[in-house]
């Protein structure tokens, strides 16, 4: 330690009976303060944790919701069940009953449809072969449903 | 109701005990941060309210100190902070000696005081620090936020300004 850091750490020594001094006053005052503060702190933690806890549990629940609502596509949907479908199918399904329209949950579209839409492009066998292809699933319909 | 008052009754004396302890010791080092008592005396109440009302010593209460003498530098170091912003506070601290040294006449004589209560912040609380505070370096710079490297810099510097002041004022 050379002279001037001696001289500085005995001026600091010098000046510390200048620092202010407390009495039992400021002591309860910042005792008084302290509480305050701690007990703002510890409602401030409980309403952030409350709030936290709310979130997960509505966003837990949320998930869980949409979970379970693709469930909900495996039932017919109200165009399948109401709206008859016009065109070129009523001609292909020979024999339906109902005026040829098609039952909801009985009869798959899908094939039938494309053929049908093919067929009209000209790219499929004529509606002869066809018929005889698909004539007995539509006898196995027919019997179905009689 | 007597289960309430118990507890109050034991927190309190807790939380006041622990500010008998440390406040002297805080108020000296504000007071070397500051030069004012007023502001020292504020400055202390400010850090106690905040180390104990965080529940942060209740982990190491061995390092309530150290807290203390942290949150004491930061405090002052961001009260400053406020006052460079009105753009006043280098100026007042320089035109200025601090009203506790007017008091008294041994006060205003004393060069080397008032070398160090003109240094910039940081300089002088590094200078509080390993001089007066008797912190090791790394303890210092943990305090100040700073490596070591950074708290020898701003020691050499402040003991070069003395230096010089006080050179300058024995010409």
């Amino acid at each position: 330690m050379n002279d001037l850091e001696r001289e500085i750490r005995d001026t600091l020594r010098r000046h510390e009976h200048d620092a202010p001094t407390f009495d039992a006053s400021d002591a309860r005052r910042a005792a008084g303060r302290t509480r305050r503060r701690q007990i703002l702190n510890v409602a401030g933690v409980g309403v952030g944790t409350l709030v936290v806890a709310v979130a997960l549990v509505a966003s837990l629940g949320g998930l869980v919701r949409a979970d379970r609502s693709p469930i909900v596509l495996d039932t017919p949907s109200p165009s399948q069940t109401s709206a008859p479908t016009p065109g070129p199918i009523d001609r292909v399904v020979h024999g339906w009953p109902d005026g040829g329209r098609n039952p909801a949950g009985v009869y798959s579209w899908g094939a039938l449809l494309v053929q049908d839409a093919s067929h009209l492009a000209g790219r499929l066998p004529r509606e002869e072969d066809r018929h005889v292809k698909n004539s007995g699933h539509a006898q196995r319909i027919q019997a179905g449903l009689g | 109701m007597r289960a309430t008052v118990t507890s109050d009754d034991t927190i309190t004396p807790r939380l006041e005990d622990l500010y008998v302890r440390h406040a002297p010791a805080a108020s000296r080092l504000a007071y070397f941060l500051t030069g004012d008592r007023e502001e020292a005396r504020d400055l202390v109440q400010e850090a106690f309210v905040r180390v104990a009302g965080r529940f942060r010593y209740l982990r190491q209460p061995d390092e309530f100190d150290a807290y203390l003498r942290r949150t004491i530098v930061n405090l002052h170091a961001s009260r400053l902070r406020r006052l460079r912003a009105e753009r006043s506070s280098l100026a007042r601290e320089a035109a200025l000696p601090a009203p506790a040294a007017l008091e008294e006449d041994h006060v205003v004589r004393d060069e080397m005081w008032h070398a160090i209560i003109g240094l910039p912040p940081r300089q002088r609380a590094a200078i509080v620090l390993r001089y007066y505070e008797d912190l090791s370096e790394r303890q210092a710079a943990e305090v100040l936020h700073c490596s070591v490297g950074a708290l020898n810099q701003l020691v050499v510097r402040a003991t070069a300004s003395l230096r010089d002041r006080i050179g300058e004022e024995a010409r």
